[in-house]
């Protein structure tokens, strides 16, 4: 048997392992994703303070803190049995919306952002940001400017742009005053600017390059799951607030619920060999690691949402829904590719609810705090940018956190992640390429999830971000690629 | 002057210090333009054998970030130290233990997390691949090597990232330094400090606290006077209580102790002399949860004094 390591291919919360094990035919035998990284915030979250936890829990991730911050929030609302005023619902809205801008942002020009801008044979030495804005100076002084305002948008509201303090069981700390509503609204508006501009540029310098629609459609990359995601009243995905829907592989609805219920109809699989726990639906069951209409792997994120969606809910980001259905011409869309144009789709979305969050009148209102019951248990629900994130807390009278349970949004995406490399890495072991295309194509699955920090080897000029050490079936190391 | 040689790694991280550099905005591009990175897994592809074969010294400051939760990262701060002429920690989990240090108050992790019994394993079929076993406890980066200077935060603020960066260029980081004020937060903070007596601690969210007055005034735990400055009280102007991301000030130590201490004065329960003491006590034991609210981000530094303490006592308890 031979085993390939590639390590790091992600930076999962800084970590993460994937391996890959050959028969001694050379056939891909097994694939998995450990992550060796535990902290363990469902411990230590025992006994805090239930009003503390919005701010510890956001130190999950510092990439998604809005996220934690917000469920948390969410979370306690419900356990403080606390009906959040409007003014202080629209500031949390007008946060999280900017946070999905920002994050979305990120990914589709820092991250993911080579995958989609540059064609695949681009030297390596271009392969990051600083190629992109080499290549569209533009737009690359456009990106790092409107960035700094969405997130001037995260300080003025959250206090810190990075790790916000705001969010409070039943509100927010303080109003918001009249002159940091015209900040933010220029901001937001320049936010619909760019989302424009990518919008244009996607359709003009991207999807047209015959390399990435073969991406777009690889049978390699074509992952029949079922999905999860927020969806309103209307069915538009709500990063914020709604009801939980699941839609089967086959495009049915297997339930839509509030947060709270659906937690009985996800249960996590543990396995000793990754302190990442596997959630399935209880309907289905665990069947192992494998995809399909009888499984019960499900996936999160961009391309779950606009999935289990009929509509967005904005029309700019309406009218890129229909291109991006028009192209796929089914629904499910199992591309596992298509989640960076989804997030392109959202990313417009977030932008055009900033600016109309912003108008609002009642944005600015005094009344930012709910009158608070005793507290209980309660359950929160977002969409993080990485897909659904519950928070579920047990409180005791002195509101001291009894138990806390979190299913973050790269969890329910892990069974998926796996299952991803291993497609890609059977069909290139197939084809009998096993250097610098497994290495870049499996790199390419991976990073389409945006598992958070994954690959941000992208920044700055440097080689491919993953080694693969090949070993023969006596556990001697034969090659070492991408070293 | 060379180029200065740079290396950034994350431990135990949420991943927050490293997205901090980009707070520097337009000035991250001028920083970059006068560094040559060695070494940092969130931005260039350099492997843990690339560090390793590095010559002793060789890279001119490292920065960790992140707690020190497994042997990996402990070994991999050891290579890093080797390897580096001034090792500083970065954040406030490398300099204290941070928000998952909080973990040392309760044993065994893992089977918090997986439930009963549960041990890491190889995958099947396969002897090797183990997820890397836990330290028994969450440690601060100076627990395991020497540490030269701290920029604490969590994650740092972007002025303080810029002195950092500043000082690093000039090659005028002096052994010890913190890239925060020594004073205390509450020397920069807007709001006003009047009579200091508390007759009642409240909790954040049972009040709407008033926008212009000392949040310690208004009964709110608020660290600030134990707790360098260097934010320019960012929370506080948000409505919040400072938490101490940025570590105690010099003359502080143990920052729970010095609260306590300051608590202690502030407290007034109406009364003089010795009748009061029982109705201030009372007042006291409004502070829940003393560990997770005073030590939030420095338990891994000063808590585990704390647990040696009460270890003779259970002892004793147990005979």
């Amino acid at each position: 048997m031979r085993k390939i390591a590639i390590d790091p291919i992600t930076r999962l919360e800084g970590h993460g392992k994937i391996l890959l094990y050959l028969d001694e035919a050379g056939k891909l035998r097994d694939a998995i994703l450990q992550v060796p990284e535990l902290r363990g915030f469902e411990a230590f979250c025992r006994g805090r303070r239930a009003e503390e936890m919005p701010q510890i829990t956001a130190r999950i991730c510092g990439v998604c803190p809005e996220a934690h911050h917000l469920a948390s929030a969410k979370a306690l609302d419900a356990a403080y049995h606390a009906d959040v005023p409007k003014p202080a619902l629209l500031q949390r809205q007008l946060l999280y919306n900017t946070y999905i801008f920002s994050d979305h942002l990120l990914h589709l020009v820092f991250l993911g952002g080579p995958d989609l801008f540059l064609p695949e044979d681009e030297g390596k030495s271009e392969r990051n940001v600083l190629g992109i804005i080499r290549r569209f100076p533009e737009l690359g002084r456009q990106v790092l400017a409107v960035r700094a305002r969405a997130h001037r948008i995260l300080e003025i509201i959250g206090g810190k742009a990075i790790h916000p303090v705001f969010a409070l069981p039943g509100g927010v700390a303080q109003p918001l005053p009249e002159e940091a509503r015209r900040e933010i609204l220029a901001a937001a508006e320049s936010m619909v600017e760019l989302a424009k501009t990518m919008v244009r540029v996607f359709h003009e310098e991207i999807l047209p390059r015959p390399g990435f629609q073969a991406l777009l459609l690889a049978e390699e990359a074509w992952l029949p799951t079922h999905y999860m995601g927020l969806v309103d009243e209307g069915l538009a995905p709500n990063f914020y607030d709604g009801l939980v829907r699941v839609l089967s592989a086959k495009g049915e609805e297997i339930f839509r619920l509030p947060g709270a219920a659906v937690l009985g109809r996800i249960r996590e699989h543990v396995e000793p060999w990754t302190y990442v726990k596997f959630p399935y639906l209880v309907d289905l069951g665990w069947q192992g690691l494998r995809s399909g209409p009888d499984s019960g792997i499900y996936r999160v994120g961009p391309l779950a949402r606009l999935n289990v969606a009929e509509r967005m809910a904005t029309p700019l980001a309406q009218e890129e829904y229909e291109r991006y259905l028009d192209f796929f011409g089914e629904k499910p869309v199992h591309a596992t590719f298509a989640y960076h144009w989804a997030r392109l789709v959202e990313m417009v979305q977030a932008a055009e609810c900033v600016v109309a969050l912003a108008r609002d009148p009642e944005l600015t209102g005094p009344e930012v705090r709910a009158k608070l019951g005793r507290p209980d248990e309660g359950v929160g629900v977002v969409e993080a940018a990485r897909g659904t994130l519950f928070h579920h807390y047990r409180l005791n009278a002195q509101g001291l956190v009894e138990e806390a349970n979190l299913i973050v949004a790269t969890t329910h995406n892990a069974p998926s992640l796996s299952l991803s490399v291993k497609q890609m890495a059977a069909a290139l072991v197939e084809r009998g390429s096993l250097e610098e295309a497994l290495l870049h194509r499996m790199e390419m699955a991976f990073r389409a999830y945006d598992p958070c920090l994954a690959c941000a080897t992208h920044f700055l000029p440097g080689g491919t971000p993953v080694v693969v050490e090949i070993y023969d079936a006596h556990g001697n190391l034969l090659r070492r690629v991408g070293a | 002057m060379p180029t200065l040689k740079l290396a950034v790694y994350w431990t135990g991280s949420c991943g927050g210090c490293d997205v901090s550099f980009l707070e520097l905005g337009e000035g991250l591009l001028d920083v970059l333009s006068q560094v040559e990175i060695v070494f940092w897994p969130a931005l260039i592809d350099a492997k843990r054998a690339d560090l390793a074969a590095l010559p002793k010294g060789s890279i001119d400051v490292a920065l960790v970030n992140g707690v020190l939760r497994t042997a990996e990262n402990a070994e991999m701060v050891e290579l890093l130290r080797e390897k580096s002429r001034l090792l500083g920690a970065y954040g406030a989990c490398a300099q204290l233990g941070g928000v998952p240090a909080l973990a040392n108050q309760r044993n065994n992790v893992t089977e918090a997390v997986f439930g009963p019994g549960y041990r890491p394993a190889p995958p099947p079929g396969t002897a090797e691949d183990a997820p890397p076993a836990l330290l028994p406890e969450a440690l601060a980066v100076e627990e395991v090597v020497p540490v030269d200077f701290a920029v604490p935060g969590c994650p740092p603020p972007a002025g303080l990232i810029a002195q950092f960066f500043q000082a690093a260029l000039a090659r005028e980081i002096e052994p010890g330094r913190v890239f925060a004020k020594d004073k205390a937060l509450c020397e920069e903070c807007p709001r006003v400090r009047e009579d200091r007596r508390i007759s009642r601690i409240v909790r954040p969210h049972e009040i709407r606290a008033d926008p212009e007055r000392c949040l310690l005034d208004q009964g709110l735990i608020c660290l600030g006077p134990v707790t360098r400055g260097g934010c320019a009280a960012a929370c506080p102007k948000a409505g919040m209580p400072c938490t101490g991301c940025l570590g105690p000030v010099p003359q502080a130590g143990d920052p729970a102790l010095a609260m306590v201490s300051a608590l202690a004065s502030l407290v007034r329960a109406g009364e003089e002399g010795e009748s009061a003491f029982p109705e201030e006590d009372k007042i006291l034991d409004g502070l829940v949860d003393p560990i997770g609210t005073l030590y939030k981000y420095a338990f891994a530094k000063y808590g585990r004094k704390l647990l040696r303490l009460r270890r003779p006592v259970r002892e004793e308890v147990a005979a």
